[in-house]
């Protein structure tokens, strides 16, 4: 570990941890369960304390306890997202959120929400490319009806499915997308760069939510397969945070959890590099005030060795005042708006940059001089120090922001568990921005950026065709939906 | 191979425990040396500081031909200082991992600060040199009015926030600043300029009538010595316009704003209500409206989502501050389902201020919010939220307790009668956003006066 620039940091936990009773490890043992690692406060660094388990059916338990707040927060993770979708089966995973929420065989539709709402506690539920995650904050004295309510929908879900609920969810669905995608400005922006920016086939091509027409052709039968396929206690991890007796956790995990079977064997996903042959100009019109331009470059993926280094290269073109979009686009007026981005997924990752004209100035334009700043940080001789370190205390005082809830600690853990397989990731999650010299800022622009082809979106007004970048060099084929494969 | 095997009933929902025992965060309280008010409690976990510094510089201060300057003049407190360039200011903070921004509502315009405790002391000098020294150059005014003004026509291409605003002015007049957009509207930020807002700081920025929160893992008296830093601002202070009076609503009139292709419509439903206040009607109301419109469980999103598939979310709710208050229902909806949508939730309105709650419905009241405050204190943030309520309308820290009272001694009753008196369909007014050539003959059949307005809420054709 190298925490030399944030002694100043990490010593003041240190001296919290030290007189704070809250960071007891627990110690504790059930039959059943295998105990895989204990990990304390730890000296000069930034640490979440947990013990992590692993039960006979493969269920991976993370107790991490803190009673600074009589409350607890539990959270079950399944390593399914819609990058386990197949192609014409979009937007299931989502789909299938909504259904874990509409009751199994001991809990009663509408039962789920009604328990936790009525107990004082809140919840929801998310979906994206990589995982599925469920989660309730609740006073502390709810613990055992949460991981009672949570192992019915993990073990004892499918009788309880009916046709109605399906189709009431499907609707729900598509208010959702509705709300969220078509009617919103700029909503469809993901959607249209994901399909030109990943090959056909490539499920990060879709978008989480689905398109509609996938929904609208699966049946329960494809919703119980999915289920049986991927919602087995061996993809999950179920993390338990906040004031709770360790020991009457286990206890109480082994008797909702353990009698649920194991499901099939699930291996990680399996990682191939997207690459572009040529520039992919896209475009559309939308019912919105200014135009937009967007660029996307495939990178890596998250958590490989050049993620941290491009992040930084990401803050240097376009987070901020101190980036250079902004002097180059918002400073002088030409833009409303401009950043850079880089976004990170188990399977891709894609550095992007976005802006705004102001009235008078082009699409054009902007491309222009997006492809400019990128010139001009290679002119200037790459990063400074100044860079790094921005980029390396955003990242720290972000953890240490992350730790002021116990939301926010199992969150953290739970990530880690289904990304790296370690919850105990956070040091070395920090150790990679430490590391990130100028030469790797210059190497990975080199490597990922430089000439190298992109997506190019221009978005913009109804009747306004003409004032895109250049005509669209690319337009999304005709899906190939494959025949429907049965069982499994 | 699923379902699992259980050698218990697992029909039987587990009990509960006892109920936590719930401590609400201790306040403490000091003045600065020009008389800023500070409130704040200790967050001992996690070594952060988050500051809420208020200035009464807020919408409700500027005139109706000046609108946005308010909210103009606190974004130029991000730009330059006399010292120092926006990017400098921005770099050094960002190399500490502190943000400081700025925002503004009807009566304040605040600095939020964050910071790890350790760069405390020179995230406040940046605070205090933001606050104090602002520069008002030219350049940065301009772009932050472009920025504005692109800004206003962006938000009026978003239904809900288009429906939300439209609402407002109805209920709350077109010359009452507070009931216009908080940016203001095209003509009168085109209009403002850099003097404007260099006249508006100069007359209303200072200590008079500011106060702070703050969340910090540091004791009370260490944190109280840092704050005092801004105890050497000075400046003026400007009071809040007369409130003008609210206009009498056309009640059942139907308002309806045209976004063309619109795949769903934002729908609006409400009247003028109670101001806010702590424990007495107002949140009684509250309490009321919690099975109507208030949980997911409630009967208005039970209906609309779970029953029926028509929306992502439909809820209702009591809002107020100490001058003004409403209730509202609203939702985005299925755009073929908009009729059906408006019938249903005046079906359920009606209904409940008919009939008021079952005592199934009371008791869930009375479960749900009785134990919710064992996760109302956790982060600094919402402690923060619990001193800005303590600070707004002066109340005692144990207000909390004495809400837990009247909830538990609220009857069905009194709870009936509120909604008897707070929720009469006939007072409403509703606001729908939504593709015209496709609902509007199908609204007219709902049988309410109509009248439709462009985004800003002005009469079309007028």
């Amino acid at each position: 570990m190298v925490m030399r620039k944030f002694l100043l940091v990490t010593s003041a936990i240190l001296a919290l941890a030290a007189c704070s009773p809250k960071t007891t490890i627990p110690d504790v043992m059930v039959a059943g369960f295998t105990k895989v690692e204990t990990v304390s406060a730890k000296s000069g660094e930034i640490a979440i304390p947990y013990t992590k388990y692993e039960m006979d059916n493969g269920l991976t338990v993370i107790l991490a306890p803190d009673s600074s707040d009589p409350l607890v927060h539990v959270d079950v993770t399944y390593h399914v997202g819609s990058g386990r979708e197949e192609a014409g089966k979009s937007g299931f995973a989502h789909f299938f959120e909504h259904m874990q929420f509409q009751g199994s065989d001991n809990v009663a539709d509408e039962q789920h929400f009604a328990l936790i709402t009525e107990s004082g506690g809140t919840l929801n539920g998310t979906t994206n490319t990589d995982r599925t995650n469920y989660f309730e904050t609740v006073p502390n004295n709810q613990l055992e009806r949460m991981l009672w309510l949570e192992a019915d929908r993990m073990g004892f879900f499918l009788d309880a499915v009916t046709s109605e609920k399906f189709e009431t969810q499907r609707e729900t669905v598509k208010n959702e997308r509705g709300q969220r995608v078509d009617n919103r400005p700029y909503g469809l922006l993901w959607e249209k760069v994901s399909q030109a920016l990943y090959p056909e086939g490539h499920p990060y091509s879709w978008p989480v939510i689905g398109y509609m027409v996938d929904l609208d052709r699966s049946n329960l039968d494809d919703l119980k397969r999915f289920f049986l396929r991927w919602y087995g206690p061996n993809n999950a991890s179920l993390t338990i945070g906040g004031d709770f007796d360790p020991q009457q956790a286990l206890e109480w995990v082994d008797k909702y959890f353990g009698g649920i079977p194991r499901g099939p064997e699930v291996k990680d996903p399996v990682y191939t590099p997207v690459t572009l042959e040529a520039d992919r100009y896209i475009s559309y019109e939308d019912n919105i005030a200014l135009p937009l331009m967007y660029m996307s470059w495939p990178t890596v993926h998250a958590f490989h060795g050049d993620e941290a280094p491009l992040d930084v290269l990401m803050d240097i073109i376009g987070s901020g005042k101190t980036s250079i979009l902004y002097k180059n686009m918002v400073k002088p007026g030409l833009a409303v708006q401009a950043s850079a981005g880089h976004n990170c997924a188990e399977l891709s990752c894609s550095f992007t940059m976005l802006a705004l004209p102001t009235p008078g100035n082009s699409l054009a334009n902007l491309e222009k001089i997006a492809r400019a700043s990128l010139a001009e940080f290679e002119e200037r001789g790459g990063a400074n120090d100044d860079d790094i370190e921005r980029v390396k205390a955003g990242i720290v005082s972000g953890k240490v922001f992350g730790l002021e809830s116990v939301s926010g600690k199992v969150s953290q853990l739970a990530r880690y568990e289904y990304m790296r397989g370690n919850p105990d990731y956070i040091g070395q999650d920090i150790a990679r921005y430490e590391n990130v010299t100028k030469a790797d800022v210059m190497r990975v622009y080199e490597k990922y950026i430089k000439d190298k082809p992109a997506v190019i979106l221009s978005i913009v007004a109804k009747g306004k065709g003409a004032d895109i970048i250049k005509a669209d060099t690319w337009s999304m084929y005709e899906r190939n939906i494959p025949e429907n494969s049965g069982e499994e | 191979m699923r379902p699992g095997t259980s050698d218990f009933a697992r029909s039987v929902i587990p009990p509960s425990g006892p109920n936590p025992v719930i401590n609400v965060p201790e306040v403490y309280t000091a003045t600065t040396d020009n008389g800023i008010k500070i409130t704040g409690a200790v967050n001992a976990e996690v070594p952060t500081t988050t500051i809420r510094l208020r200035i009464p510089a807020g919408q409700t201060r500027e005139g109706l031909d000046k609108l946005g300057l308010a909210r103009i003049t606190a974004q130029m407190l991000s730009e330059a200082t006399n010292d120092h360039t926006a990017e400098e200011l921005s770099n050094e903070l960002r190399k500490m991992g502190s943000s400081i921004s700025v925002n503004v509502g009807d009566n304040f315009a605040g600095l939020n600060i964050r910071s790890l405790t350790s760069n405390l002391d020179r995230t406040l000098e940046i605070a205090l040199e933001k606050l104090t020294q602002p520069k008002f150059a030219e350049d940065d005014f301009k772009r932050q009015q472009k920025q504005t003004i692109e800004g206003l026509k962006n938000a009026k291409k978003n239904a809900g926030t288009t429906a939300t605003n439209v609402f407002t002015q109805i209920l709350f007049g077109m010359d009452n600043t507070f009931a216009r957009p908080d940016g203001g509207t095209i003509a009168t930020v085109s209009k403002l300029t850099a003097s404007d807002a260099k006249a508006f700081y100069d007359t209303t920025y200072g200590p008079v009538g500011s106060d702070i929160q703050v969340v910090s893992n540091l004791p009370s008296g260490e944190i109280i010595k840092k704050l005092g830093i801004f105890g050497a601002w000075a400046g003026a202070n400007r009071d809040a316009a007369a409130l003008k009076p609210y206009p009498d609503l056309q009640a059942g009139t139907l308002y309806f704003i045209d976004k063309p292709d619109a795949a769903q419509s934002e729908i609006r439903i409400g009247k003028r209500a109670l101001n806010y206040d702590a424990t007495g009607e107002f949140f009684a109301a509250e309490l009321m409206n919690y099975n109507l419109g208030g949980a997911f469980n409630s009967r208005i999103n039970l209906n609309l989502r779970e029953d029926k598939g028509y929306t992502y979310g439909a809820r209702s709710f009591f809002y107020g501050n100490d001058y003004r208050g409403a209730y509202r229902a609203q939702a985005a909806v299925r755009a073929d389902t908009t009729v059906d949508s408006i019938k249903q939730f005046v079906m359920e309105i009606n209904n409940f201020q008919k009939d008021g709650m079952s005592e199934k419905e009371l008791a869930f009241l009375k479960n749900s919010l009785g134990q919710r405050d064992a996760r109302a204190y956790e982060t600094p943030r919402q402690k923060l939220g619990y001193l800005s309520e303590i600070a707004n309308y002066n109340l005692e820290p144990d207000f909390v307790t004495q809400q837990n009272e009247v909830l538990q001694a609220a009857t069905r009753d009194e709870l009936n009668a509120l909604a008897a008196k707070h929720l009469k369909y006939g007072e409403m007014i509703l606001v729908v956003v939504g593709d015209k050539k496709k609902l509007w003959d199908d609204l007219k059949a709902l049988g309410n006066p109509m009248v439709e307005l462009d985004a800003d809420g002005n009469i079309v054709g007028e």
